[in-house]
């Protein structure tokens, strides 16, 4: 079932185009990641990145609003979005037989989506319902990426979140989205995917001439988004309306997964076997802010989590980690709970085949953020094969300073 | 559909089977179904126990212990309580699958707990309880359960409370084990690669699993085929300071044979069940008033509830619920268009190849679909079904099955 190869190709008009073949039953999935992620919106306009990405769907010069849901929906397809740090991303997982349907509304959007007050209006509001199911409706919704990043970063781009300010969203005109399309849409910054079953030669030359038919544009300067990391642990409590019980987290930075592969590995599968190795702690543990390794460009994060006893201080609790995490310093003396590290990752890497479109979007995300589609695999064998690479993971975890965050009840108003 | 070619095995004692030949697939998928009676408020704390410490049968150490002993071999199996039924699950690399599945069903048929896995057991289920008391879905769950089959019924003890959880004993989730674990009425769904030799020792260690004599269980609940229960609406207050409403809306409806079920699948999606549904057309795509809706069927062995899901800012609740009733009188009383139908039934036809497109999905899918009493075709007969359907019935299921007033609305005293 699975195949891992793929081919990259680079299109006249600056797109990158990844073949990602893959034995399914019948599903081919076209994923389009754009070099746009909430870190790089305009300071005074948080949550930018995310209302576009809804606008995309609001219909484009040839497709009406709502038709890409529709014709998608109507082969039996699911359609989805995502606006991460990095980038934005947009799915459509059909039957085989509809590949070139999901190609032809992509290339149509990415040529530049219909903009007008209402659907902006509309989408604007559909965002304030999503925050308040998604977020402050849900028990612990928002934890920890809402509150630790305060605790690690300095810089704007670093410490705000996704969603961003609703009612500066509010005051956005078609003529700023406009404008934020062509910086930041043009086909040097995108990357397509085309995965799983999608049929032969033929089939991929009429979806290389669709979109290939997107016109170049000016390419956006590159982003810097690295700060300096922390020179000693800063520990900061918040209160939430919707966290029932006590909380607290903390994060370490992730090593360069390009200049330290071998650690970033390690600190992927530290993220499994640290529950386990001490299941009384009830401690969680997550490389990168949504737990999928490889998501985002330096700087990203380990997490690690628990619920507090009252008295606990966030410098008992970072102890604590330490403590665990000095464990697995010693490639000769691991604990045993290691001899399961390369299972655990395969079988946590096969599981994230159940999301939809997954090795489609992971090769797109992939290319997009590091040029190697095939990243993924190449560090899920390094994650559980060597001691090694625990021990450097573990020293580099405990090589720096860490932020923490408690969040505590806080009675609703 | 395509679904890959299915295979028969050999069940002599009435073990309802389903398996699928996935060729290439790299783990071999398996779900055991159990069916569970909950007669009484203990017995479902017991079974309610039983089905997540299923595989500490016979251990004698903990959930940690066992978890391990499965991932030394690559593999990973749980188990997980469900108001009727009690699912077990092991996902192994072919290779090692035939011991596996001798490990565990040696454990099913000799089932022995001891104190300390039971402790283990129950506590881990008292915080879980604990940790999600009084969260408005697990409210929202017990008021569908109580309206739809009334105070005692066993299918409205989904939820144990702490207090009954920590009256289990070993000695009690021993005696239920031998009472529940026959595989009379079982289910039990297969998908893997089955070629080679290593495909021959997985189906010669299935028919040994299943052909063995085994204890004759009962399941003691009539079928029901579903009819309107208690309509109206239903007001649930909540605390001030929630920052959503809800409403929810519940139909009592067939089992997946009848022959209304599939009639009923495609209202159901014509209704809120896709981004091209009325519901989210009007409420999401023109009105930005929720972030989303959800449309499904819980099937339970003998009977199936189909359900209606929203969410909303307090300020947009009573817009909401006035448009909701509209909508569904509307759906109810006049019936989609052509298109509308078309659309929707093509959805629910071709939808299941993306819905089931990989190994993990199909085999949860399947189980469920066969626990019921059907068979892996059931897929491309509602397909098939759903292609010959006109506007008058879904008007006629709607009618018969969804009251327009059974509204449940959650909101801010």
């Amino acid at each position: 079932m699975v195949l891992n190869t793929s081919a990259v190709e680079r299109l006249d008009n600056g797109l990158t185009l990844v073949w990602s073949p893959r034995v399914t039953a019948g599903v081919a999935t076209v994923a389009v990641h754009v070099a746009i992620g909430f870190r790089a919106e305009p300071e005074h306009c948080d949550g930018m990145a995310h209302l576009f990405e809804h606008l995309m769907f609001q219909g484009s010069a040839g497709v009406e609003p709502g038709e890409h849901f529709h014709r998608i929906e109507a082969e039996g397809g699911r359609v989805g979005g995502h606006t991460r740090h990095d980038y934005t991303e947009f799915f459509d997982v059909v039957p085989s037989d509809a590949v070139l349907t999901a190609v032809d509304l992509e290339a149509d959007r990415l040529k530049g989506p219909r903009l007008s007050r209402h659907t902006l209006d509309a989408q604007v509001e559909v965002i304030r319902a999503e925050v308040a199911q998604q977020v402050e409706g849900v028990t612990f919704g928002g934890f920890p990426w809402r509150f630790l990043p305060e605790a690690l970063y300095q810089n704007h781009c670093n410490t705000h979140d996704g969603y961003g300010d609703i009612p500066a969203l509010t005051k956005v005109t078609p003529d700023d989205c406009a404008e934020f399309f062509d910086r930041w849409y043009s086909p040097d910054r995108i990357v397509v995917t085309i995965g799983g079953e999608y049929g032969g030669w033929a089939q991929q030359q009429r979806i290389r001439d669709r979109l290939t038919e997107i016109p170049a544009r000016a390419a956006a300067p590159a982003l810097h988004l690295d700060e300096p990391g922390l020179r000693a642990d800063r520990h900061l409590e918040r209160t939430a309306a919707n966290a029932p019980s006590s909380i607290w987290a903390a994060g370490f930075r992730l090593p360069d997964p390009q200049t330290d592969p071998v650690a970033y590995a390690g600190c992927a599968a530290l993220a499994h076997l640290l529950p386990t190795y001490r299941p009384e702690l009830r401690l969680s543990a997550r490389c990168g802010w949504y737990g999928i390794p490889l998501d985002a460009h330096t700087p990203d994060v380990f997490v690690v989590h628990t619920h507090p006893s009252a008295t606990a201080s966030g410098a008992d609790l970072l102890e604590l980690v330490r403590t665990v995490l000095g464990d697995f310093t010693d490639p000769a003396a691991l604990p045993t709970v290691t001899e399961t590290a390369q299972a655990q990752v395969g079988l946590a890497d096969y599981m994230l085949d159940d999301r939809l479109g997954h090795h489609a979007r992971r090769a797109g995300a992939t290319q997009l953020l590091f040029c190697d589609p095939l990243l993924d695999a190449a560090a899920g064998a390094l994650a559980g094969a060597a001691p090694a690479s625990l021990a450097r993971a573990a020293q580099h975890l405990l090589s720096q300073a860490a932020g923490t965050v408690r969040v505590d009840p806080m009675e609703r108003a | 559909m395509r679904l890959p070619p299915l295979r028969q095995i050999d069940a002599p004692h009435e073990t309802r089977t389903g398996v699928v030949d996935w060729a290439g697939a790299p783990f071999h998928e398996l779900r055991l179904v159990f069916p569970v009676t909950r007669t009484n408020d203990h017995e479902a704390a017991v079974a309610h126990v039983l089905g997540r410490a299923l595989l500490l049968a016979g251990s004698a150490g903990g959930r940690r212990e066992v978890e391990q002993s499965f991932l030394r071999d690559g593999a990973k199996a749980s188990s997980q309580p469900g108001v009727d039924r009690i699912t077990l699950s092991l996902t192994a690399p072919p290779q090692q699958f035939p011991e596996l599945l001798q490990r565990v069903m040696h454990q099913l048929r000799e089932p022995n707990f001891c104190d300390r896995a039971a402790t283990e057991a129950v506590e881990y289920e008292v915080m879980l309880a604990r940790s999600t008391a009084g969260a408005r879905e697990i409210e929202l769950h017990q008021l569908s359960a109580r309206r739809r089959w009334g105070a005692g019924h066993p299918y409205t003890r989904a939820i144990v409370p702490p207090e009954r959880l920590e009256q289990v004993t070993a000695a009690e989730l021993t005696d239920a084990a031998g009472r529940i674990l026959g595989l009379q009425d079982a289910a039990m769904v297969f998908v893997g690669d089955l070629s080679g030799r290593a495909g021959d020792a997985s189906v010669a260690a299935l028919e040994e699993a299943v052909g063995r004599p085994w204890r004759a269980t009962t399941t003691t609940i009539a079928p029901d085929t579903g009819c309107p229960v208690d309509p109206g609406l239903d007001r649930v207050a909540v605390g001030a300071g929630e920052p959503t409403g809800s409403y929810r809306l519940y139909a009592a409806a067939p089992t997946r044979q009848h022959p209304d079920h599939t009639a009923l699948h495609v209202a159901g999606i014509a209704l809120g069940g896709y981004f091209g549904s009325r519901l989210v057309r009007e409420l999401r795509e023109r009105q930005g008033a929720v972030y989303g809706v959800v449309t499904g069927f819980e099937v339970l062995h003998r009977a199936a509830t189909l359900a209606v899901s929203m969410e909303c800012p307090l300020d947009r609740a009573a817009k909401v619920r006035e448009d909701t009733v509209r909508i569904l009188r509307d759906l109810r009383q006049n019936g989609p268009d052509e298109a509308e139908l078309r659309a929707a039934a093509q959805f629910a036809a071709r939808g299941a190849t993306v819905g089931l497109g990989t190994p993990a999905s199909l085999a949860s899918a399947g189980a469920t679909v066969v626990f019921g009493g059907s068979d892996l075709q059931l897929w491309q007969r509602q397909a098939h079904e759903a292609g010959q359907l006109t506007p008058d019935d879904i008007v006629r299921v709607l009618r018969t099955y969804v009251a327009d007033d059974a509204l449940v609305e959650v909101l801010a005293d």
